[in-house]
Order: structure tokens, then C-alpha cells, then sequence
């Protein structure tokens, strides 16, 4: 290069860069282009329509998904992030668009879900006046969201998301809310977008602490009976292989939490089940039986603990946990370990002695094999009456060999679910763990076939749940999106029904609904549709539904009555769990 | 035991993040007896020093979640109440 040309190119560089002024709503969509958004679940309205307007521009670059419900968007960001491991990204306008949002934020919340929200706001000089469609959504979403911001300049708007985003998807992942005002979309500011880094009082990585783990690895290499369970920390780190790794050098036996399922394959040996008041029998009560428990990436939910005054008294406790307010907060940790779990299990493994625990796996075997005898194989093949929940999960785990992505409602089948379907991949259970959502499972399976088109996504729904969002049957037939949906019909509100039959005397109140005619209204969508009433029918039928291209209803009517044991009653400890009705 | 303990907390001086403190104490049921809250030098920053009517594992959880509010920049716990006195004096308040 010349000296001219070499002076002419500092010369340039020295220049300011020229930025062009833009409406902050162009704003808004081009710093989602930047952070590398490609789709977007929202609703528009008066307040977000800039927003709308400039995304009309831009359609060659993000996918919009119009849901018929705020909630259904929200829900469908959820299940697009939780397969994709991707940011899920929402629109709604002011008012009731964002409190409809609000089950979704708090849904998000409590599971640890990156979403970035961004609402309409009516213009700045009507804040509190209780203007049309105004709600105070900053302080409505305060605890149901990790952060939140209220901007009311346009220029303000590009930073706004880059730390939306960094802030959602850093750390514990969470939802993060952007509402912008009328006149901040409207007005116009030179666009500057710079990617955000790091934030001064925000720290999402713990540095990892060698002596910390050092004590871990020592409590574990002197343990006799170990026990490993893991949570949804291990999928949202990365470190399925750094587990299973940790678990095949160790030998330890391992369970998993509810949103913990499919971090580590439910057919390896040294699975020993699924946590929680409905899970297995012996991976239950075996946490009062081992001397050291090490729980990563998870929170000691209640509903893993049962009552913490009989929770593994007996045992040293190691918790490797990234959200330091977790570590102590319901179980005292002996040896607690503030890290990321990748980082944590990957130092871990360094320092762990390779063992086989062939005497103490064993203690598990009876345990399970009185729950085979005594529930699974009558849920698997019940030879009279009507079809079980658990006969069509596990010839859909069989059918599928573990293969598709499965989200599942709440209540009794989302339980049936977790015990009978094989998960082997992560990222493939999506459920709503720590708010227990009815209404969850049709809109985040959504989300979670546009989250992983490749892969096949079956919702299993209850007849109760289903008819919360079935309005979204509406733009999953607008949409074409491929999902197969299985709604296991009891014509009850089952759980609720099962708690009114063991613990208020079969007072059924209100816990009997009735439904639509789903085939009828599958239909009404497009959407193709068959019910199965009889037992020989289930296989044949969920093998249509699979080799089905496009979505597919599959409405199973099953035992009116059935209870899902076992279970750990309320308040009870886990030891106290029961395989069946006391005599 | 429940009793008074001074939580002193510097923050980056957003809209929301004082209500995010009170919230976690609310949700919590931990008794606010008194709240100073003041603009910092710098107007970005702010301080906000509560004494809180609780017991010592109750006062130490919620100072955690206080710590891992966004803007939070630092908390400090202290028992009993003289550390929140000494706070409102140098504000000028008491």
C-alpha cells in the first residue's frame, strides 16, 4: 500500500462513524437482528404497533408467530428457548397484552428460561394517568421477572435489549422485560448497537473456588454410599457429557428432577429414577439411606424434599449450584460448591476416585423392583378395564425409542409422563416444573417444534390443561406447525381429583369438567384428528399419528379414576412414601 | 430468635430495583421497621439501609437475594440497629 493510500485510510479512520437516524421501533427490530433473533412469538395492539410497523419491513429476517393469546405466546417463547437453547423472544402490546404475559414470566422465572420481552407503553406523558390500556407493568412484573426496564427515549432502546439480552440468557437464565413507550418507538435517534458484555453489578460466573471443590471430592472419595441427583443446572451448563463422565468414573447411582429429566439417559445402568412426590419408589427413599448426597444444578424444590425436617438427616450434603442464594437455602450443604456445574463436574473429575458401588446399587433393586410389581407393570399392561396413562406413554417412549422432544402439561399425566417416557437426549423434556402451569403444554410445544424443527415434538395434555390454550390449535394450523398432541382424556381435573379422593374423602368439587368434542374441533383448525378408546387401538394409533406429516390430535379416553402412585403425601417425608392406597 | 438487623444496600439508581428489595422482604413476611433510601454522589448510584425485624438464617437468605438483584452492588448485614442510625446521620436525617 502507498504512503497516500496509507494516509488516506487513517485519515478515514479517524472520521466519527456516520449513523443513521432511525424510529426507535426500527430500533427495537434491528437490534433483535443484531442479537441474532429469527423468531418472535407476539400479539400486537395499540401501543406496540411502531414495533409492528417496522417488523412489517423486516419480514425476510425474523419469522413472526401471531398466537391467538398473549399467554400462548409467551408460553410458545418458553418451549422454543428450552429446546433451542436460544433466547425465546415475545411481543405484546400494554395493558392486558402484558398481564397476560404475567404466568408466562412467572412460569419462566421459577424454571430458569431465557425470554426477552418487550411490551408497548402509552406514551410518556400519560404514565400514570390511567390512560387506555395502561397498566403499570414495571412493578406488575417486578417479581416475576430477573429485570426489568421501562424506556421512554429512543435512543435508549438499542443498549436496552443488547443487556436484555446478555442478562437473560447469563448466569440463571430468566425473563427480562422491555417496555417501551408510544413516543420512544415514534421518535427517531441515531442507531448505535453494541453488544453487551458484562454489567458492573452483575456477576453470572462464579470463579471457581479449588477448595471448594477439593472438600467435594474429599466427602465423595470417603463415601460409602453416594448418591448423585442432578437438575435442569446440568442441561442449561452443557454438561451432560461432563456428568455422565463424573457418574461412569465414580459409579454413583444417579436421579433426576423433574426438569433435570433427560440430562442423563434414563436407560444407563446407573440411573436409578425420577425425584419428586410422584416419582420412583426407590430413588425416593433411598435419599434417606445414602451418607453423601451431591445435588447439581439444582434448588431442593418441596416437591423433591418432601418435609426438610426428614430429608436425608443422615447424609453429608455437596451442592454444586450457580445461583449462590440457592446454596443453603432449603438444605444445608456441608460442602458447597458455588459454580457453574460444567466447570465444577469437569473439576470434579479430575479428583474423584474411580469406584463401583456394586452392594449399595443393589439396596435399590428391591425398592424397585416392589414398584415394578406393584404399579409399573400394571400401568404398562392392565389386562381389563379401561386404558391407563402409563400403557400409552410407554408405547409412545417405545414407539419413538426416546427419540422426539416431549412437553407435557401439568397434573397427572405430566407425572405419568416423567416416570414412563425413556428420555436419552438433552434438551428434550419440556414441562412446567416450579409454577405447574395448566395451559403450559400446546403453546411451549409450539415453540419447541419452531425451536427444533428437525425434531419430532409430541405435547401430552390432559383434557383440563388443553382446554386453557386450545385457541392455539388456531395458529398451529395457520402456522403448519408439525406437532403431535396427545390428549389423554379423563373428563376430570385429575390431580385434583386424586387429592379429593385420598385426602377430602371423595368430595369431588368441581374437579369434573366436560370438553368440547376434540376430533370436532380438531377438525374445525384442519387439523387431523382420532380418538382411541380401546386398548388393541393405542399402538396402531400413535403409529399414524407419528408417520403423520403436519400436526396430528390423537385424543386417548382412558381410566376415569385412575390414581398415580406412588406418592409422597403432602407434608410427608420422602421414606413416607406409599406404592398404593393404605388397606 | 427474631430481632433488628441493619441491611445496607448500594445499587445503580433504577426505577424498579427499591421495589425489588421490599419485595423480597415481603415475600419473605420479614417485618421492615425502618427504610432509608437516598441518592449517592454520583445520581446513578443510590443507597438503601433497612432494618429488618427477623431472625439471623431469615436476615442472611434475604440479604442473597438482595445481592443478586441486577443493580445491586453491594449489601452489608449487621446486627442490631446502630449501623442503620450511623447510616441516617451521614444522610443528614437523623
Amino acid at each position: 500500500m502507498s504512503t497516500v493510500a496509507l494516509k488516506e485510510k487513517k485519515e478515514a479512520a479517524k472520521k466519527p462513524e456516520i449513523v443513521k437516524e432511525i424510529t426507535g421501533a426500527e430500533a427495537a427490530i434491528e437490534s433483535l437482528l443484531a442479537e441474532g433473533v429469527d423468531t418472535i412469538f407476539g400479539y400486537p395492539g395499540g401501543a406496540i404497533m411502531p414495533v409492528y410497523d417496522a417488523l412489517y419491513h423486516c419480514l425476510d429476517k425474523v419469522h413472526h408467530i401471531l398466537t391467538r393469546h398473549e399467554q400462548g405466546a409467551i408460553h410458545a417463547a418458553q418451549g422454543y428457548a428450552r429446546t433451542s437453547g436460544k433466547v425465546g423472544v415475545v411481543f405484546a402490546t400494554s395493558g392486558p397484552g402484558a398481564t397476560n404475559l404475567v404466568t408466562g414470566l412467572a412460569d419462566a422465572m421459577i424454571d430458569s428460561t431465557p425470554l426477552v420481552c418487550i411490551t408497548g407503553q402509552v406514551v410518556a406523558s400519560l404514565l400514570g394517568t390511567d390512560a387506555f390500556q395502561e397498566t403499570d407493568v414495571i412493578n406488575v412484573t417486578n417479581p416475576v421477572t430477573k429485570w426489568n426496564i421501562q424506556i421512554t427515549r429512543a435512543e435508549d432502546i438499542p443498549a436496552a435489549i443488547a443487556k436484555a439480552f446478555y442478562i437473560a440468557e447469563s448466569g440463571r437464565p430468566g425473563p427480562v422485560l422491555i417496555d417501551i413507550t408510544k413516543d420512544a418507538q415514534f421518535g427517531k435517534a441515531p442507531y448505535h448497537f453494541e453488544k453487551c458484555r458484562q454489567i458492573k453489578t452483575y456477576h453470572p460466573k462464579p470463579v471457581l473456588n479449588r477448595a471448594e471443590v477439593e472438600a467435594a471430592a474429599q466427602l465423595i472419595n470417603s463415601a460409602k454410599k453416594p448418591y448423585l441427583m442432578v437438575g435442569q443446572g446440568v442441561i442449561l451448563s452443557g454438561a451432560t457429557k461432563e456428568l455422565k463422565a463424573f457418574v461412569e468414573k465414580t459409579g454413583i447411582p444417579v436421579a433426576s428432577t423433574l426438569l433435570g429429566l433427560s440430562a442423563f439417559p434414563s436407560d444407563h445402568p446407573l440411573y436409578v429414577g425420577f425425584l419428586g412426590m410422584h416419582g420412583n419408589y426407590a430413588c425416593n427413599h433411598m435419599i434417606n439411606q445414602c451418607d453423601v448426597l451431591i445435588a447439581v444444578g439444582l434448588r431442593f424444590d418441596d416437591r423433591i424434599t418432601g418435609d426438610l425436617k426428614k430429608y436425608a438427616k443422615q447424609a453429608k450434603i455437596v451442592h454444586i449450584e450457580l445461583d449462590k442464594a440457592e446454596i443453603n437455602k432449603n438444605v444445608k450443604a456441608e460442602a458447597p460448591v458455588h459454580a457453574d456445574a460444567k466447570e465444577a463436574l469437569k473439576a470434579l473429575l479430575e479428583k474423584v476416585d474411580e469406584r463401583k458401588h456394586s452392594a449399595w446399587i443393589n439396596e435399590f433393586k428391591k425398592l424397585q423392583n416392589d414398584e415394578f410389581e406393584k404399579i409399573i407393570t400394571k400401568d404398562w399392561h392392565p389386562k381389563t378395564g379401561k386404558i391407563k396413562m402409563g400403557e400409552v406413554i410407554h408405547i409412545l417412549s417405545e414407539q419413538t425409542q426416546g427419540n422426539a422432544v416431549v412437553v407435557t402439561d401439568v397434573g397427572q399425566h405430566q407425572m405419568v409422563t416423567s416416570r414412563y417416557f425413556g428420555f436419552k437426549h438433552p434438551r428434550t423434556n419440556v414441562t412446567s416444573g416450579g409454577l405447574g402451569t395448566m395451559g403450559f403444554g400446546l403453546p411451549a410445544a409450539m415453540g419447541a417444534k419452531l425451536g427444533t424443527p428437525h425434531q419430532e415434538v409430541i405435547a401430552v395434555m390432559g383434557d383440563g390443561g388443553f382446554q386453557m390454550t386450545l385457541q392455539e390449535l388456531g395458529t398451529i394450523s395457520e402456522n403448519n406447525i408439525g406437532i403431535k398432541m396427545i390428549i389423554l382424556n379423563n373428563h376430570f381435573l385429575g390431580m385434583v381429583r386424586q387429592w379429593q379422593e385420598l385426602f377430602f374423602d371423595k368430595r369431588y368439587s368441581f374437579t369434573d369438567i366436560t370438553g368440547p368434542d376434540f376430533i370436532k374441533l380438531a377438525d374445525a383448525y384442519n387439523i387431523p384428528a382420532q380418538r382411541v378408546k380401546e386398548h388393541k387401538d393405542i399402538a396402531d394409533a400413535i403409529d399414524t399419528m407419528l408417520k403423520h406429516q403436519g400436526p396430528f390430535l390423537l385424543e386417548i379416553e382412558v381410566e376415569k379414576e385412575e390414581n398415580v402412585f406412588p406418592m409422597v403425601p403432602s407434608g410427608a417425608g420422602v421414606s413416607d412414601m406409599i406404592l398404593e392406597l393404605p388397606k | 430468635m427474631k430481632k433488628d438487623f441493619t441491611l445496607i444496600v448500594y445499587a445503580e439508581n433504577n426505577f424498579s430495583v427499591l421495589n425489588r428489595m421490599i419485595n423480597i422482604c415481603n415475600r419473605r413476611r420479614v417485618r421492615i421497621k425502618k427504610l432509608l433510601a437516598n441518592e449517592l454522589e454520583d445520581p446513578h448510584r443510590g443507597e438503601a439501609c433497612f432494618i429488618l425485624y427477623t431472625t439471623e438464617e431469615i436476615a442472611e437468605k434475604v440479604q442473597l437475594q438482595v445481592d443478586k438483584l441486577i443493580e445491586v452492588e453491594e449489601t452489608k448485614l449487621y446486627e442490631g440497629a446502630e449501623s442503620f442510625h450511623k447510616e441516617a446521620q451521614l444522610a443528614g436525617v437523623e
